[in-house]
């Protein structure tokens, strides 16, 4: 096992990565909770769905391509592709 | 109507499916192929043990009763995966590196290890996880009356729950190494997160599709009040539930099993993120449009806790009906399973290990044993575990409290969440203060919630429940302290956790932290800055020489602790070896440690490793690592800012010369232009003069012609000297040497300046060497310097009966020629400047040389290997040296 300089490591190597993931979180939180979220409880239908239903769900779907996208960066970034690094104690010692 | 027999026969053909996967899964796992089973969608399916069977059954129940707030239970775990996963990953980070259990060990291993801390945080654990499992009894007991009618209650949950027990029993236990990993259980739960989405995705398009006939028909002619709840639903309650289900994504028991112990790769938590998220969102898509078919198409007062499965089963579809009693069967069992596992693993490590070696204390063989007490105890656990949530279905089964218990048990593991957050992100948190918190909050949730979820029949009375405790209307549940007007829920959240967050912070900051507190909060809070070493694993124990010697090493570096100890040893009469630790020698090595890392830290490894305290070896070691590690480089820094400080001085001074150099050259460039200025001038304004002839008589004019003339002639000269003088220090000036007699030059140069001698009257005094010597120079340019220095001497000589003496000496390979005169000579403060350009000495107010002829003189002496120096004789008269170079041979 070979250990890697604990730059690597380090959370601050993929800050930006957290950093927007943060920002999804907010935008998550604001968009799904009053008093943001009551200005989409309207009384009309989108395809026959009830508006506040389509908008919680879109919204919802929309966090999730957020989050997808960002683990798309993060999985590319450098730190998390030495798979040696994070993992100081595989699962070896489970046989007994 | 489906047959019993069928229904059995599919249950335990399913259940026998699990248990061959779990065991081929941990076969295969322990040869060492464990291959799919670490994916991280499997990771993902694990995490989904989050929608137990109140998810499957009761989100359609409550989307029936209280439309799209259901979704809130959702909400808050995607909101905490898509943001907040790096949270997690801390979590698994400090989970792995140490070998954390449980979120109880988790807590109280930040708090110094605790162990009341342990015992606290389990019990509270098992107070909010029993009633849970007893509503997954419930949920799969109701869902199998619903497809065969009338069955024995009672029994049917027994048979579950046993079989439970024994499933959890045979694949939760298999070992005891210190990661609780079980990937026999981690992928029997993954499938049956599998079979419970396909069987609500299957239910949800065949109400959509097959019985509504498309999505828009779904909502015709439905009040939006079913759809949105009474009134407006984005209010306190939207929220509270929303904050709640994300907490419970933490601090949940069986989600900190599945999410951190049984974590193989930080990395899965990344898939998670979205992951995760989706698989709750394909859960809850179909639950409104389920709810609605229910409460359109089923009679009134149908259980919609079971809409489900009714509504296929009411429809003739009897194979969707039990594809939904299997997905229900799943996220009931998977809850139970893993529910177990976590709990059972906090009751055995934190209370049934501690007072089973209690009570075998003392016994020798005990020590050999403890593995098997260990796995005694888990198996022990799991089926009291289990049993009790068993008794509380049958004390409590079929009341409306279990119903609600989902809710309240959120709200109680919620408790956990000031002290595991403010554990990981705050230093300062302190063990009285997570103790004091978690009292608090605990109490307050029961007081607010939990107890008044009985209806009174359960130590709250009726009357306390309306009236307030002991008649205190202050004190009433559901109303503390007059605060009323909002939901149950929403008020015991708000006291609860505000209270407990604020007892946590408030009783931390005043409360002093052990110094094994101190150490394990820095541990935990720097967890991503602490290398993940492999160091051997100490078995904690007395104190022993070797761990010393090794932490000695690991701190102060190996050959100063080798010294240090062979002088103990040395002092203890020991020829060779390890010293005895004995409490002297202890608390030397104690003092010696401090100077490194501090007396608190000092005294709290070493009393560690004298076996007194219960951190183990491998942190202890960690943490000089650590320490280490920043003195080496802060000790590389400030080697670095030496050398820095070292290259800036000398650029420093390089720069000082250069502007010293600078100065000089403008200085010299302004005394140039004033020199070359005053002739110039003269020969300008004169010139001026003659150019008006009428106003100037014929002598004027000749005597005006010839200042100009001497004027012009002085210019030249100067020019010709500064010519010389730049020449000679750019060092372009040739001067061809050649061997020539000294004296014959010294003669040459009184001759040309014959008539000047004549003119001053001035005597020549000469003390040649008697016999020729022969100097390598330049005969022009000695020639040169000998005028300059004898016109000077004339120039300027004030006596009434001038004198010059001119002697010449040679001594060793050198010859001196020196040139004195008794004019008053030099004075000692003018020597130091006497040579610099421009400088005239204070007898030079008779002519205004340029002061140039000195320094050229000394510059041509010097580039022919000699020297031109100032001399002060014996009685102070000065005189000057000029030194050649003698012909050797």
């Amino acid at each position: 096992m070979n250990n890697k300089s604990d730059e690597q490591n380090h959370p601050l190597s993929d800050s930006k990565t957290s950093d927007r993931s943060m920002i999804l979180l907010l935008v998550g939180c604001l968009l799904l909770t009053p008093p943001l979220a009551g200005i989409f409880q309207l009384d009309i239908r989108i395809l026959g769905i009830p508006f506040t239903g389509f908008y919680l769900f879109t919204v919802w779907a929309g966090l999730i391509a957020g989050a997808a996208v960002l683990s798309r960066q993060v999985q590319k970034s450098a730190d998390w592709n030495n798979p040696d690094d994070t993992q100081p104690h595989q699962d070896a010692d489970n046989s007994d | 109507m489906l047959s019993i027999d069928l229904l059995l026969g599919v249950c335990l053909g399913y259940v026998a499916l699990l248990f061959a996967l779990a065991f081929y899964v941990d076969r295969r796992a322990r040869q060492g192929h464990a291959g799919w089973i670490q994916s991280p969608i499997i990771f993902t399916l694990s995490i989904s043990v989050y929608c137990t069977s109140w998810t499957f059954y009761g989100a359609v129940g409550s989307a029936a009763r209280n439309g799209l707030e259901f979704i809130t239970i959702y909400l808050g775990p995607t909101l905490v995966f898509i943001g907040w996963w790096w949270l997690l990953r801390k979590l698994v980070r400090i989970g792995k590196i140490h070998r954390i259990t449980s979120i109880a060990d988790l807590i109280s291993s930040r708090y110094g290890k605790s162990s009341s801390l342990a015992v606290l945080v389990t019990l509270m654990a098992l107070l909010a996880t029993t009633p849970y499992i007893a509503l997954q009894l419930q949920s799969v007991t109701r869902s199998y009356q619903a497809i065969v009618g009338e069955v024995n209650v009672s029994l049917s949950a027994f048979v579950i729950a046993a079989g439970m027990a024994l499933f959890t029993i045979l694949f939760g236990t298999r070992n005891v190494d210190a990661n609780e990993r079980h990937h026999g259980v981690v992928a029997a739960i993954a499938v049956e997160a599998v079979i419970k989405l396909a069987a609500l995705l299957a239910v949800g398009l065949f109400v959509v599709f097959g019985v509504a006939g498309g999505v828009s028909s779904v909502f015709e002619n439905i009040d939006t009040e079913v759809i949105y709840g009474a009134g407006n639903i984005f209010e306190a309650r939207w929220v509270t539930l929303t904050f709640l289900s994300a907490t419970a994504i933490i601090c949940l028991p069986r989600q900190f099993q599945v999410t951190v112990v049984e974590n193989v790769d930080e990395r899965h938590l990344v898939t998670a993120s979205w992951l995760f998220p989706l698989y709750l969102f394909g859960m809850c898509l179909f639950v409104m449009p389920i709810a609605i078919a229910g409460l359109k198409f089923l009679p009134e007062g149908a259980n919609p806790d079971l809409y489900v499965l009714t509504l296929p089963l009411s429809l003739g579809r009897e194979d969707l009906a039990l594809l939904a009693f299997l997905g229900g069967f799943s996220s009931a069992t998977s809850m139970v399973i893993v529910a177990a596992i976590a709990v059972s693993t906090m009751v055995s490590n934190h209370i049934v290990v501690p007072i089973s070696l209690y009570l075998l204390h003392g016994r020798r063989e005990v020590s050999g044993d403890l593995r098997k007490i260990l796995l005694v105890s888990r198996r022990i656990s799991i089926a009291a575990v289990l049993g009790l949530g068993f008794l509380y279905f049958q004390t409590s089964g079929g009341s409306d409290a279990l119903a609600a218990i989902g809710l309240i048990a959120f709200a109680g593991v919620a408790q956990f969440l000031p002290s595991l957050v403010g554990g990981i992100f705050w230093r300062g948190a302190t063990r009285n203060g997570a103790i004091a918190g978690l009292l608090t909050g605990f109490t307050l949730w029961a007081y607010t919630l939990f107890l008044p979820s009985f209806g009174g029949s359960v130590i709250l009375s009726v009357d306390v429940l309306s009236d307030g405790l002991f008649g205190f209307a202050a004190l009433r549940p559901q109303a503390l302290f007059g605060l009323v007007g909002y939901d149950p829920l929403v008020h015991a959240v708000i006291w609860s956790l505000g209270v407990n967050t604020l007892v946590f912070m408030v009783v931390s900051t005043l409360s002093e932290a052990s110094p094994l507190d101190r150490l394990q909060g820095a541990l935990f809070v720097d967890v991503f800055r602490i290398r993940p070493d492999e160091t051997t694993r100490f078995e904690p124990g007395q104190a022993n020489a070797e761990d010393l010697f090794v932490l000695a090493q690991r701190i102060l570096g190996t050959e100063p602790a080798r010294k240090l100890f062979d002088s103990m040893a040395h002092e203890q009469g020991l020829a060779s070896g390890l010293p005895w630790p004995t409490d002297a020698m202890i608390v030397q090595l104690e003092r010696v440690l401090a100077g490194n890392v501090g007396a608190a830290s000092a005294h709290a490894m070493v009393v560690r490793v004298a076996g007194r305290g219960s951190i183990s070896m491998t942190e202890l070691i960690d943490i000089a690592d650590e320490t280490r590690r920043l003195m080496e480089a802060s000790r590389e820094l400030s080697n670095k800012s030496n050398e820095l400080t070292k290259i800036s001085n000398e650029l420093r001074r390089a720069n000082q010369q250069l502007r010293q150099l600078d100065l000089q050259k403008d200085e010299f460039l302004s005394q140039v232009s004033h020199e070359l200025r005053t002739p110039m001038t003269s020969i300008r304004s004169f010139s001026e003069i003659l150019l008006s002839p009428e106003t100037v008589t014929e002598d004027e004019q000749h005597r005006f012609v010839s200042i100009i003339y001497e004027e012009s002639q002085r210019l030249t000269r100067l020019l010709d000297e500064i010519l010389d003088m730049s020449r000679l220090e750019a060092g372009i000036l040739e001067m061809p040497l050649s061997h020539i007699e000294a004296d014959a030059v010294i003669d040459a140069a009184i001759d040309t300046l014959d008539g000047l001698i004549r003119k001053k009257q001035v005597r020549t005094e000469l003390q040649l060497s008697a016999d020729p010597v022969w100097v390598l120079a330049n005969e022009d340019r000695m020639q040169q310097i000998l005028i300059n220095l004898i016109s000077n001497s004339i120039k300027y000589n004030t006596a009434e009966q001038p004198l010059i003496r001119i002697r010449s000496e040679s001594s060793g390979d050198s010859l001196y020629i020196d040139v004195s005169d008794n004019g008053g000579g030099v004075k000692r403060e003018e020597a130091a400047t006497i040579f610099d350009k421009f400088s005239r000495g204070h007898r030079s107010n008779l002519d205004h040389g340029a002061g140039l002829g000195l320094s050229i003189s000394r510059a041509i002496a010097r580039n022919m290997g000699g020297d031109l120096t100032l001399e002060f004789a014996a009685d102070e008269t000065s005189f000057f040296r000029l030194r050649l170079v003698r012909k050797q041979g």
